[in-house]
Parts: C-alpha cells; sequence; structure tokens
C-alpha cells in the first residue's frame, strides 16, 4: 500500500515539475519534449491507480494517455515545428516573474485543496482512496 | 584529544590538502575532453607556490580591507570545512554545524571579497563586485528554502542529524523533496563557486567575468590566498552536495577504520562530482548576466516545491 502512494507521489510530481520546467526553458523543442515526459507522468498517475484498484479500464486509460499524450502529440508537434521558422516561445511576461507566479499559484492550490480535504465529511482521516487506509 | 576536534582537524588537513588538487583533476578531464595533454592534476599546487614565492604588492589607495579579505575568506571557508560532517558525524562545534550558519559563513566569504573588489576603487572590482553580489542576492533565498526541504524529514537543521537520518533510512534520499532539493542545491553550488554556466572560471574577457573581475587587482601571496580560497569554496560546497544526498562512507562512530574509509570515501565522492561537472561543463555556454535571474528564480522554485512536498507529502 505504502508502495502505491510513493509512486502515486512521484507520478504527480513528475506532472508538476515538468509543467513548471515548461515556464522555464524557452526552446520549443525542450518544450515538446517535456510535454511527452508530461503525459508519461499523467499516464503513470492513471496506471498507479489502475494497478491498486485492479480495474482494467482505469489500464486502459493510462495506456490510451501514454499513447496519445506520451506519444502521438508531441510527434505531431515535433513534426509541425521542423517546418516553422520560430525556435523558441515568445513569453508575454518574463520567465523570473512567470516562474514566482507559478510557485504563489501552486502553494494557493495545496492550501486550497488542503482545506476541502479537512472540510469534507468521509470516514477516518485518509487523504488517498478508501482501499488504501 | 575528543574524536570531534580529532575529525574536524583531519576534515581541514583534507580539504586544505586536497582542494587545488580538485580544481587540476577538473582542469584536466576538461583538457582531455577537449582534446588538449592538460597540465596534470598538480598544477594547481605548482602555482600556488610560485604566487606565494613573490614579493607582496599593494595597489595604492587600498585600505585594510583589501590586506585583510584573502585571509578572512580563507578562514571562514576553513570553519566550515571543520565543522560539516564530510568524513565524521562528531564535530568539534555542533552548534556551527547546522546548514543556516554554513551557509552564513560562505556568503560571508563572498562578501568580504567583493568589499575587497569595491575597495580598490577601479572599475572592474566595482563591476565583479555588484555582479558577485547580484548574484549572491538570488542564490541565498534558494539555499535557505533548499535546507529547510531537507531538514524537515531530519526535524533538525543540524548537519550532523540530518546526515545521521539519512544514512539511517536510505529511502529519504529518492523522496520527491529530496531529489528536488538536490536540483536547487546543485544550482546554488554552480552560481556560488562561478562555474559553468553562471560564469566562466578560465575568462579574463571583461564582458564576461565576474569572479575574476573582483579580484583583479590581487598578485603574489595575496593572490594565492584567494585562488586557494576558491578552490576550497569548491571543494566544500561540492561536499556538502555529496555529503547531503550521498552521505554513504561517513563514519558515524570513532574508530580509526571507520574515519579511514570516511576519508577515502570523501575523497572518491568529492573527485567524482567535480569530474562530473567538469565533463559537463564541456557542453554547456555561459548565460548571458540578464538570463542568470531566470536560472535562479527556477531553481528557487524547485526549493519551494520541495519544501512543500516536504510538508505534504513526506
Amino acid at each position: 500500500m505504502t508502495g502505491d502512494v510513493e509512486l502515486l507521489n512521484l507520478s504527480t510530481g513528475g506532472l508538476l515539475l515538468t509543467a513548471v520546467l515548461v515556464l522555464w526553458r524557452r526552446e520549443l523543442p525542450v518544450v515538446v519534449g517535456l510535454l511527452a515526459a508530461q503525459g508519461v507522468a499523467l499516464a503513470g498517475t492513471a496506471a498507479v491507480l489502475a494497478w491498486s484498484e485492479r480495474s482494467a479500464e482505469l489500464g486502459a486509460v493510462a495506456a490510451g494517455v501514454l499513447v496519445l499524450r506520451g506519444g502521438v502529440l508531441p510527434w505531431l508537434l515535433r513534426r509541425t515545428l521542423a517546418g516553422s521558422a520560430r525556435r523558441e516561445t515568445r513569453p508575454v511576461l518574463n520567465v523570473a516573474a512567470s516562474l514566482l507566479a507559478a510557485a504563489a499559484l501552486t502553494l494557493l492550490a495545496m492550501a486550497v485543496s488542503a482545506r476541502w480535504w479537512r472540510g469534507r465529511p468521509r470516514r477516518g482521516r485518509c487523504r488517498w482512496p478508501s482501499r488504501w487506509c | 584529544m575528543t574524536p570531534g576536534i580529532a575529525g574536524g582537524l583531519l576534515q581541514a588537513v583534507l580539504v586544505v590538502g586536497g582542494a587545488p588538487l580538485l580544481l587540476g583533476l577538473m582542469r584536466q578531464v576538461r583538457a582531455r575532453m577537449e582534446g588538449r595533454a592538460g597540465p596534470g592534476v598538480g598544477q594547481p599546487w605548482r602555482d600556488l607556490r610560485k604566487l606565494l614565492a613573490k614579493e607582496m604588492i599593494t595597489p595604492r589607495g587600498t585600505s585594510e580591507v583589501f590586506r585583510v579579505a584573502p585571509v578572512l575568506t580563507v578562514a571562514m571557508t576553513l570553519v566550515v570545512a571543520v565543522v560539516v560532517p564530510f568524513v565524521t558525524t562528531a564535530s568539534p562545534l555542533p552548534g556551527v554545524a547546522d546548514m543556516f550558519v554554513v551557509v552564513a559563513l560562505l556568503a560571508h566569504g563572498t562578501v568580504v571579497l567583493a568589499l575587497a573588489g569595491l575597495d580598490t576603487g577601479t572599475a572592474f572590482g566595482g563591476m565583479g563586485a555588484s555582479r558577485e553580489v547580484t548574484i549572491l542576492a538570488l542564490v541565498e533565498p534558494t539555499a535557505l528554502v533548499a535546507i529547510f526541504a531537507l531538514s524537515v524529514p531530519a526535524g533538525s537543521t543540524g548537519l550532523p542529524a540530518i546526515v545521521s537520518s539519512t544514512l539511517a533510512e536510505p529511502a529519504h534520499v529518492l523522496a520527491p523533496a529530496s531529489l528536488l532539493a538536490a536540483v536547487a542545491l546543485g544550482m546554488v553550488v554552480l552560481a556560488e563557486t562561478g562555474r559553468l554556466p553562471v560564469d566562466n572560471p578560465s575568462t579574463h574577457l571583461e564582458l564576461t567575468m565576474v569572479h575574476e573581475a573582483m579580484v583583479l587587482e590581487y598578485a603574489g601571496p595575496r593572490l594565492a590566498l584567494v585562488e586557494l580560497g576558491a578552490a576550497l569554496r569548491l571543494t566544500v560546497y561540492l561536499g556538502l552536495l555529496v555529503t547531503l544526498f550521498v552521505p554513504w562512507g561517513i563514519a558515524t562512530e570513532a574508530h580509526l577504520l571507520a574515519l579511514a574509509v570516511g576519508v577515502v570515501a570523501f575523497a572518491v565522492k568529492v573527485a567524482a562530482a567535480g569530474a562530473l561537472l567538469a565533463a559537463a561543463e564541456v557542453f554547456l555556454a555561459k548565460l548571458r548576466l540578464f538570463r542568470v535571474p531566470e536560472l535562479l528564480a527556477g531553481s528557487f522554485l524547485l526549493a519551494l516545491l520541495a519544501v512543500a512536498a516536504a510538508y505534504l507529502l513526506g
């Protein structure tokens, strides 16, 4: 059970990290690579849930996400990129400011979701699906 | 002699003796990867010997700040080398082996050199000092927040406590909080020791140099001290990184054998980290000064996420 929780932490952490790194880097090929990595992390989240619940439907969802977000979409973007002259993103807000905004928004999201979990009526004090507690 | 004092002395000797060798190793790795023969690992020691034998020159119009700055930098770095549990967790001054104190001591070393750069009154000294302090101001918050994240699982900011807790539970190193803090602290080390992509240690081009511009007026024995101080800082920062994230081999008891294993493990780990850094630098170009804040803002965000992860997931 704890192993599942750790894997879930790792995949959601990867999701958050790739989302931050997309803001950080300007080179479009790197951004597309990060998008693919994010797809893999997202599929990992679904796969951990599927394994834990022993659910074939969730497994199919994980496989679909992996193929679409981790493979097809980045491949299409790379093909489009190969024909265009633009190599870098042109951010509206500068990188340092957008990173700090991302930090503030992430902390806000965490504070809000922690409050939501606390205020929710449920059995016991569990943050995860009931099977894991 | 208590084990703490003996361990501290051993660490000081090891760091001072090994720091120029580490610098030599990194230059040699870089030279070999670029297809040059390289001057050999012992070259920084030979340079130091040559500089120490020269006469003392003091630029006209400089004050005591210029004269004492190299000594103070080396002294503060030496205190860190004595108290941080590089080889053994027995510290001679347990109160000073706190992460906040260590970061403050290392930052003071930079500040003292920046003051000396301003003291010379030259354009280069002022420019180098201004750039160095800009980078320092951006790096310090990252270092403090990353340390905070590391201290959460151990419940203490004391380095021996953090190292003992990691040795007791090796799984902590692979926790998301620890990995994020490792990346953030790695960037802090790059910026603070003046390596690529923040500063190029081998350039003397006025547009790009940061640390070198600050110490341009030094010559002779004082330059030897400045160079030794830079090598010590590099060793201490790399040592701090490997001590926090790869603590295996550090002696937790006062055996002679355990100490010997600790010395060998420290030397191997720091040499490997230095060689890796030198090899990575071959593929990097220096960032423009105006892009450096972006890099450091990114590392600050990673450190902040590490703290959040340490509290939410830990």
